[in-house]
């Protein structure tokens, strides 16, 4: 994995990372989130594969599919195995944004996408894995779950390679800048979440200033309505609305 | 062949849309055996809020600042 | 008429033609999109069956919507109203779902079909369901009942339906139980608290129940019970689904069945815990049948009918599909293959037809397999170009005999047939096909292919004629098996020869297979009977865990080369895995 070595911003969050796995709870937890990120990763690369046009393609995405599956059921059963010791309750905060898994925030539509834009993708978003997992490998104290993240980084190399090697492959002239066009994909996805979060936030803040300050009257209304309804049977009107209703 | 149409298009035609459909809900609710009017205020405030909302949907990308705005 | 129905934006969403009285077509948005349970609206069904059509948007006379949605949006309203100030968490979010899209439903339809909004209806959602059983039955006259979580405001009605000699058709939906009380969400609530997905795992509760004792039964009992009137009604003390979005049980609930399962938890049914879920399971099952029971009781006697037709999502429960016909009175129960949301779009498109615009009743074809076709020639294509061995069959005789014989020698076969099924159930057109003989069948498929819950049955399917022999079907049984909808006990003298498929209470959700409707696999039932003594073959969906059943060749190949399956077959071509082994190495050099 030297090849791959984390980038600074991960050995400066070193110390955060290292808080966040410390946890045996939150490990467990954490682990069974990688799980189904994994697994839906694998979904991604199987439909990729339905999807490409060219047999080697096929045949490396559903492979890295396979691996993907793989993952979900190493840290699956890890997880599951962490959570039967340690039995109910545990910490709070998973702390999810701190410490995401593979494919981290990163949304894929494969059906949107060409397979050198793909490739591109994923060679970034496996390259960034790589060197997440490589940092989570290094802070975890228990030596099983280090096992486990030493393991999927040995796929790791492997999915990183070929989907730079096919990229130059089937993009001999811009596989440059298809990377190019993948970060800075990735850099206005990233924006767009931070954005579209912004707007829940706000969004909700709204409506829960209109629950307060509109809705009070309202409720003492349908809590008197309500006090009037009879548990049981509705009979139905006779005179229904026609379709043309949306009522 | 379905013609896709563009998202503030889309979003458009969905906001026009609020009017009639309201208007279907308020006049349920004015005729409503068990008296329901009471809710009719509440449903044309928030049908305007739905429209914020959608524009806010169209736009994702300037969705914090539609927000602001209001 | 052309007419189009869609179900959307809840769970499951769907699109279906109906041409001149007739479903031409239907498919579940998530065949196509392959994203499980999709409730996105159902572009891509939609597009596609314009195509196998062959019509533009603009040459429909209608497009019908399966629930009425703005008695929704005041239902969602009034609720959050009266749970105040409680609900103060879920009323942002529900607002932004519904106000943000989901109430607008005509605009949506408007915008990306591009009909006029004057085209667009909305039948309710109970009477989708009604029609969706009704319409698609052969049944002249029969009480219906559908139920499920909630539509707009009801969760469960009961009416009647009938045919008229001069081709008109009526529904009548007498009365209805109205939300919160509702079966669906019982039934749902006990699936979260079981730690499974909602929607999703009410099938694990069915079968995990099987290894428990319903020893909470009369706590169940107590939480939902019948009214004055013959309706029921559920302690809302219990229940948090109508005052929050964090969780469906109260603390209340906690303290009469104990602490609920987290959902990444294992369930060890060897630990008291995992017995205590299994006897939740037990009760909350049999207290929904015995109260499914008694209203179709009631209603029996109430209609005089000798017909009933079921919808809904609780319909789904091939259990209490069974007692009811067992129990009620009703000599025919119908269940169509998809009583959930997604049979709504056909059941919205036939109602508009025939009660809307008066449309002559025409009989429905009695079958599931209304979705896209599978191509023979692509599976070759693409084993060809992955250096597979491709082996096609001279004609389906040789096939059959071929497939049966791999499939006595124990091998596990994915079989794509014909047009992929509308509904959860696989019937045999996309399909994953062994050997029923040995629980070691079950544990591969579980652990190779399934990925899934050991607890969790797989369904045997045996041809029409010899059913009777293998499984012990009540009068009308065999109806219900037609679209795998009851669970009937497996005779005790087979049970140890048909291991994979009895379940641990000795029964089986049996599909019982028309050689009218289903050839192919009906032959392929006999020639495997031929050799083994039995024919029956143990029948489970085409997918893998966390996937929607596959519609196309593409996707049964690739789920084919993603797990343990040793053959697949699409058409009369047949691709065999044992020569693949070397792949992976090639490919790794390649790369």
């Amino acid at each position: 994995m030297d090849e791959h070595r984390a980038p600074s911003l991960e050995r400066i969050l070193r110390p955060v990372h290292r808080w966040v796995w410390r946890d045996a709870h939150r490990c467990a937890r954490k682990l069974l989130t990688f799980a189904a990120t994994e697994a839906d990763g694998g979904r991604d690369l199987s439909r990729a594969a339905e999807l490409t046009t060219d047999p080697l393609l096929r045949r490396l995405f559903l492979r890295h599919a396979l691996d993907e599956s793989h993952h979900a059921e190493l840290f699956r059963a890890r997880g599951r195995t962490m959570l039967a010791a340690l039995g109910g309750g545990g910490g709070w905060l998973e702390a999810r944004w701190l410490t995401p898994g593979e494919r981290g925030g990163d949304d894929l539509r494969v059906e949107d996408v060409k397979d050198a834009s793909l490739l591109a993708f994923l060679h970034l978003s496996e390259k960034v894995a790589a060197a997440r997992f490589e940092v989570y490998r290094d802070v975890i104290p228990d030596e099983e779950t280090r096992e486990v993240f030493r393991r999927i980084l040995r796929d790791e190399v492997f999915h990183v390679h070929y989907t730079r090697t096919q990229l130059e492959r089937i993009a001999p002239e811009r596989h440059r800048r298809e990377l190019w066009l993948a970060r800075a994909s990735r850099l206005w996805k990233g924006y767009l979440r931070v954005a579209t979060a912004l707007a829940g936030r706000l969004g909700t803040v709204i409506l829960l200033a209109q629950y307060f300050l509109v809705l009070p009257l309202f409720a003492l209304a349908a809590k008197r309505a309500a006090r009037r309804e009879r548990p049981g049977w509705s009979e139905r009107q006779r005179e229904q609305p026609t379709l043309e209703s949306q009522y | 062949m379905i013609r896709k149409r563009g998202k503030l298009r889309s979003g458009a035609v969905v906001a026009a849309s609020i009017v009639p459909s309201t208007v279907d809900l308020v006049r349920a609710l004015w005729r409503d055996p068990a008296h329901k009017r009471w809710l009719v205020p509440l449903v044309v405030f928030l049908s305007l809020t739905a429209v914020l909302l959608l524009l806010a949907a169209s736009v994702e990308a300037l969705a914090p600042f539609i927000y602001s705005i209001f | 008429m052309r007419i189009l129905g869609i179900s959307a934006h809840y769970h499951d969403s769907a699109a279906a033609l109906v041409v001149d009285g007739l479903p031409v077509c239907a498919i579940q948005e998530e065949r196509l999109s392959r994203r499980k349970n999709d409730s996105a609206f159902p572009l891509a069904a939609v597009e596609w069956c314009l195509d196998e059509a062959g019509l533009e948007p603009e040459e429909l006379d209608a497009v019908v919507f399966y629930e009425k949605p703005m008695r929704k949006l005041e239902r969602i309203l009034v609720t959050a109203l009266r749970a105040f100030p409680r609900s103060w968490r879920s009323f942002p979010q529900a607002m932004k779902n519904t106000l943000g899209e989901k109430a607008w439903v005509k605009g949506i339809i408007a915008s990306r079909l591009g009909v006029p909004a004057r085209k667009i209806l909305f039948t309710e959602h109970h009477q989708s369901h009604a029609a969706a059983a009704f319409l698609t039955s052969p049944a002249r006259e029969a009480a219906i009942l559908t139920a499920d979580g909630v539509g707009e405001w009801a969760t469960l009605t009961e009416g009647r339906g009938s045919r008229s000699p001069d081709g008109g058709c009526a529904i009548e939906l007498l009365r209805e139980l109205r939300f919160p009380h509702s079966l669906g969400m019982f039934y749902s609530t006990f699936t979260a608290y079981l730690g499974f997905e909602v929607n999703e795992g009410e099938y694990k509760v069915m079968g995990l129940a099987s290894y428990g004792e319903p020893r909470f039964a009369e706590q169940v009992r107590a939480i939902l019970r019948p009214t004055a009137d013959g309706a029921l009604e559920l302690d809302l003390g219990y229940f948090d689904f109508h005052l929050s979005g964090r969780r469906a049980w109260s603390s209340r609930l906690v303290d009469v069945f104990g602490p609920p399962r987290s959902p990444g938890h294992p369930l060890d049914l060897a630990t008291p815990d995992g017995k205590r879920f299994a006897d939740v399971a037990a009760s909350v099952q049999r207290v929904l049948e015995d109260r499914l029971v008694e209203l179709t009781r009631a209603l029996r006697r109430e209609t005089g009918l000798r017909d009933l037709c079921l919808g809904g999502g609780v319909a789904l429960n091939g259990c209490a599909n069974a007692r009811i016909l067992n129990e009620s009175g009703f000599e025919r129960v119908f269940v169509p293959p998809a009583p959930g949301d997604a049979g709504c779009a056909l059941g919205a498109a036939l109602y508009a037809d025939r009660i809307h615009f008066g449309g002559r009743d025409r009989p429905v074809p009695d079958h599931a397999y209304w979705g896209c076709p599978v191509d023979a020639g692509e599976l070759e294509r693409l084993a060809r170009e992955d250096g597979l061995e491709v082996e096609l069959a001279p004609g389906d005789r040789a096939l059959v005999e071929r497939v049966a014989e791999e499939l006595a020698n124990g091998r596990i076969v994915g079989w794509m047939d014909g047009r992929c099924e509308l509904g959860p159930r696989a019937l045999g057109n996309r399909s994953i096909l062994a050997s029923p003989a040995s629980a070691d069948m079950r544990d591969r498929l579980n652990r190779e292919v399934k990925f899934r819950e050991e607890f969790r049955p797989f369904a045997p399917a045996v041809p029409a004629g010899v059913a009777d022999r293998y499984f012990e079907l009540p009068p009308g049984g065999a109806r219900l098996g037609r679209f795998m909808s009851g669970v009937f006990p497996v005779r005790p003298e087979w049970r140890s020869r048909l291991g994979a498929v009895t379940h641990v209470d000795g029964t089986a959700r049996v599909q019982v297979v028309d050689p009218e409707v289903s050839p192919r696999f009906h032959a392929l039932l006999l020639a495997y009977g031929a050799r083994t003594g039995i024919p029956v073959l143990l029948n489970t969906s085409f997918n893998l865990s966390g996937e929607p059943i596959v519609a196309r060749a593409v996707e049964g190949y690739s789920t084919f080369r993603r797990s343990g399956i040793d053959l697949v077959v699409a058409g009369r071509c047949i691709v065999a895995k044992a020569r693949a082994s070397g792949v992976r190495r090639e490919e790794e050099a390649v790369s």
